[in-house]
């Protein structure tokens, strides 16, 4: 039990900061230091993890698993929240009154996704994404006075308790057939042979479908947008890293070969799902308006990409998790840099001019932009150039130049944010600024950006580790 | 002398760093500092060519560095006779459209970062010897393009750029799938473009055939060949004068960089296989480049349209498969660099007086400007292939390269070759001759402008008198090139 608790000292320093957020906001701490002690406690969950490396493989009865692979998703989720809270310290709430109570969420958030990145049960897998779901509608409403945020909340819980519904169902399925829901020992019972296949495959796509959700992935996408747009800012951010991490790392945990728990085979879903993502996202994406909501299509877009390389083997996996620790950085700087640019809404005239009235962060902005339209030498190339060279190697050539027309299509409208930036003049020449909260994100995000484009080994050696 | 390359290539991008440090209204300053930048470069090739083994075939100051060694990428450089040529050529024209950048009036901090970026990618992707570096590079120099073009050109700078930027992504990307098949079929799997240069043959004709053309069509739409063309005319017109220059001297040479670089000698059976429609290809370039060029009433498109034109005898060199016509495209490449360099800074010269380049607005500008007249007619004369000048050298040697090979395609282009002539000496006439234009007086050439072309100048005349200054350099990689077929 010791062994167990010593494992989760991470998540306990996240739920010990969570209550005293709670308490401290109802007693009217103001919204600064609150985010503060937010971020305090993610630096300490963040350095606390180390130390939850040497307890046994597996802690509570089976529930949770320690391998490096959950150990990795956990800094990354624990990354991820920090950029979140760091952002939406310096963010300018015109009309939100319970900080304490964001957050508690934001915190909940991150530790739920922690436990879903280590459980190795698909009931635990089950609570934890339910916790997650629950939390989000929360923070997708975050203004309980607007109308777009009330409904992007709506919105989300509808779809969000349909597919976990579905997913339920799966997982009840997956317990009917084999009478375990722990992943090894479903394992051994799929090896062992003689279940009823047609059973089988029925409930891997209802647990798919509840994951692809998560991952945002066609068709459980149709919320993102309109999800993103009324939420604020930060979370709308948020969303867009870290649950969608969330969503893969199960589909890999779950379905791709680390091992595959539940049966072999589900490539072909995978490519045929990636092809529809990534084109689907990317050709919405190109009429949007307003920049946030270009973001979210772009966002969807991106997980078709990384998808592809969990369609494709080993090689495929370890392309597909580049992918997503370089995505996590571009599109959150991405976010942030469209987030204290413009206003809630962001409608593409509003960055007119900006390469005159802001040329620095124009100019950090246009990298993000480009880094996700996967240009060269930037991080965003080389994560795209993994995953196709994974693509190729396991002879999918069809979806390698499903990719390739795609990041061609994708930069069209990513360069129209950097032309109305640079090329058009705005009437108003007032200076933006930039709150210092907000520099460091995107100071973290763009020297991740560089510094991985440039020295890619820092994160492969980690990859190699988990992917042996 | 370790990292001469290295330096070469990202000294300029240091240039781009030390123009972003410098506040944005010292005008005076930044230009000062870009033009010490490229003059330093300048400089420092200037030492490449002394210490350059003339007498070598392979390699020289070859660089390798682990970059990405889990990937097989490796961040290796190195030079020959093939990139020399390039190098220099792009090192000059960088420093002389430096120099002419002074017409550049708005933004200029920004301009000089992005062109500064430009040559940085420019002089990689001459240098690179990984596929993915090469890669990187050839990428690298879109951003900038399509930033120069759109923000400083003329009045349909927009459609231009997105036309430029499309055209040359929707090529590259193919490369890119090119690249990392040529990885998979290769034994043992490597980027290095010198150990695939070696190991083709291995592959079968077939898949040789298939990865060739996956090449040449990023290759085609940047030399441009016919029909990838239309993206240049439109480039050329809007681009300012100085972004001409670069456009026209160096970018179109990446793409037939590229073919003998890539194309020749990793696929020598595939290349053999269509070398005759590489021929017509050429030929097609040159007769229809020249024929459009005839129509234009703009001057500057007609140069863009010429210079379609020149491209196809780099592409009859190369259909020749002989040394005399790879010795020939190699040098047409360096003097269509050269002398269309000039011929965009002239149009700039009467369109900073005029603020048009409609030929009607032209017309004896020989009794105004004699300078001027001068100069144009020199390169005209140079640029329709005059014995003497360095125009002549590279086409003859290309025409005769592919009399070898393919008799007919050279006397079909020689007597296209008429059509060049004509179209030259008719656009001579419309901007000099004749009667000057009521009220029309423009100062002639200053000195200023002249400098900037009197060293291309001086060029053409070396060229056109003693071929080896340049032939000297490339003979002994063309053998070896040679040899691979």
């Amino acid at each position: 039990m010791m062994n167990s608790l010593q494992f989760i000292k991470p998540e306990l320093v996240l739920t010990a900061a969570g209550l005293m957020l709670l308490v401290c906001g109802v007693f009217g701490l103001r919204r600064k230091p609150l985010g503060l002690i937010a971020l305090m406690a993610i630096v300490i969950g963040f350095f606390s993890l180390p130390m939850t490396l040497d307890s046994s493989s597996m802690v509570f009865s089976g529930m949770l698993t320690n391998d490096v692979f959950s150990f990795v998703m956990r800094a990354l989720v624990l990354v991820a929240t920090g950029l979140a809270v760091l952002m939406s310290i310096g963010y300018s709430w015109s009309d939100h009154d319970d900080a304490g109570e964001y957050y508690f969420f934001l915190l909940v958030a991150a530790i739920s996704m922690m436990l879903t990145v280590s459980a190795t049960n698909l009931l635990m897998i089950y609570l934890a994404i339910e916790t997650l779901s629950i939390v989000s509608y929360v923070l997708a409403c975050s203004f309980k006075k607007d109308l777009y945020s009330t409904e992007a909340g709506l919105k989300y819980f509808l779809f969000g308790a349909l597919s976990t519904g579905i997913m339920l169902y799966g997982i009840s399925l997956v317990y009917g057939l084999l009478g375990t829901l722990s992943l090894p020992a479903i394992g051994l019972k799929l090896a062992a042979g003689g279940i009823h296949e047609p059973t089988l495959v029925l409930a891997g796509l209802l647990v798919f479908a509840g994951f692809a959700f998560k991952a945002s992935l066609v068709p459980f996408h149709m919320w993102v947008a309109d999800v993103y747009e009324g939420a604020p800012w930060p979370v709308a951010a948020f969303f867009s890293i870290g649950p969608k991490a969330i969503g893969f790392a199960l589909l890999a945990r779950v379905f791709f070969g680390f091992p595959a728990f539940l049966t072999s085979g589900w490539e072909g879903i995978a490519v045929f799902l990636a092809i529809a993502t990534m084109t689907i996202g990317n050709f919405s994406a190109f009429h949007q308006e307003s920049v946030k909501r270009l973001l979210a299509f772009s966002s969807v877009a991106q997980a078709g990409y990384i998808l592809a390389g969990l369609a494709a083997g080993v090689l495929g996996l370890k392309a597909a998790f580049f992918y997503i620790v370089i995505y996590t950085f571009m599109n959150m700087g991405a976010f942030a840099c469209a987030s204290f640019l413009s206003s809630e809404r962001a409608p593409l005239e509003s960055f007119k001019g900006m390469g005159r009235r802001a040329p620095g962060w124009a100019l950090v902005f246009s990298i993000f932009l480009l880094s996700l339209a996967g240009l060269p030498p930037l991080a965003g190339f080389l994560a795209k150039f993994f995953v196709l060279v994974a693509v190729i190697d396991v002879k999918q050539y069809f979806l390698a130049t499903a990719v390739v027309v795609n990041s061609v299509v994708a930069f069209f409208y990513y360069l129209k944010v950097i032309k109305v930036m640079y090329f058009e003049d705005s009437p108003d020449s007032q200076p933006i600024r930039i709150p210092v909260s907000g520099m460091i994100v995107l100071a973290i995000c763009l020297s991740a950006v560089l510094l991985f484009g440039f020295w890619p080994q820092l994160i492969m050696n980690i990859l190699a580790l988990i992917f042996a | 002398m370790p990292y001469l390359l290295t330096t070469i290539i990202f000294l300029p991008l240091l240039g781009a760093l030390v123009v972003a440090l410098i506040p944005g209204n010292c005008d005076k300053i930044i230009r000062m500092t870009a033009i010490a930048f490229n003059a330093a470069v300048l400089m420092v090739v200037g030492v490449l060519c002394l210490l350059f083994d003339r007498t070598s075939g392979s390699m020289q100051f070859t660089e390798t560095h682990p970059w990405i060694p889990q990937a097989g990428i490796h961040y290796t450089v190195g030079v020959d006779g093939i990139s020399l040529a390039l190098v220099f050529l792009t090192a000059l024209l960088g420093f002389l459209a430096c120099l002419a950048s002074n017409t550049i009036k708005s933004r200029i901090k920004e301009y000089f970062i992005v062109y500064q970026i430009l040559m940085t990618g420019m002089l990689g992707t001459f240098l690179a010897l990984d596929l993915v570096v090469f890669y990187i590079f050839w990428e690298t120099v879109l951003i900038p393009m399509f930033f120069l073009i759109g923000i400083w050109g003329g009045p349909r700078r927009e459609y231009a750029a997105w036309k430029f930027f499309f055209y040359t992504l929707a090529g590259s990307v193919v490369m890119l799938l090119a690249i990392i098949g040529i990885y998979f079929l290769s034994t043992p799997h490597t980027f290095n473009m010198l150990e695939l240069a070696y190991s083709s043959p291995l592959l079968s004709r077939t898949l040789q055939a298939i990865l060739f053309l996956m090449f040449f069509f990023a290759f085609a739409i940047k030399v441009p060949v016919f029909p990838f063309h239309t993206w240049l005319p439109d480039a050329h017109v809007e681009a300012p004068t100085p972004v001409s220059v670069i456009l026209a001297g160096v970018l179109l040479k990446m793409g037939t960089y590229g073919l003998f670089r890539v194309c020749v000698p990793f696929f020598p059976e595939a290349v053999a296989m269509f070398a005759w429609s590489l021929g017509v290809l050429g030929a097609v370039n040159l007769i229809y480049g020249a024929c459009a060029a005839f129509a234009q009433t703009d001057f500057k498109k007609l140069i863009a349209y010429s210079s379609v034109s020149h491209m196809g005898f780099v592409l009859l060199g190369l259909a020749a498969m002989n040394s005399t016509g790879f010795n020939g495209s190699i040098l047409e490449m360096f003097n269509h660099g050269i002398i269309t360099g000039a011929m965009f800074l002239l149009v700039g010269v009467v369109y900073e007086r005029s603020h048009t380049r409609e030929f009607s607005a032209f017309g004896g500008l020989a009794s105004t400007m004699p300078r001027y007249a001068f100069f144009l007619t020199f390169m005209a004369l140079a640029s329709l292939g005059l014995p003497g000048l360095s125009g002549f050298v590279g086409e003859f040697l290309s025409l005769a390269g592919i009399f070898i090979t393919f008799p007919k395609l050279a006397i079909i282009s020689a007597i296209g070759l008429i059509a060049v002539v004509v179209l030259f000496l008719v656009m001579v006439k419309k901007v000099l001759w004749g009667k000057p234009k009521e009220g029309v007086v423009w100062s002639d050439m200053s000195m200023g402008e002249v400098a900037v072309i009197m060293p291309l100048l001086i060029l053409v005349l070396i060229v056109g008198f003693y071929p080896d200054a340049i032939l000297d350099f490339q003979k002994h990689t063309v053998d070896v090139l040679v040899k691979t077929l």
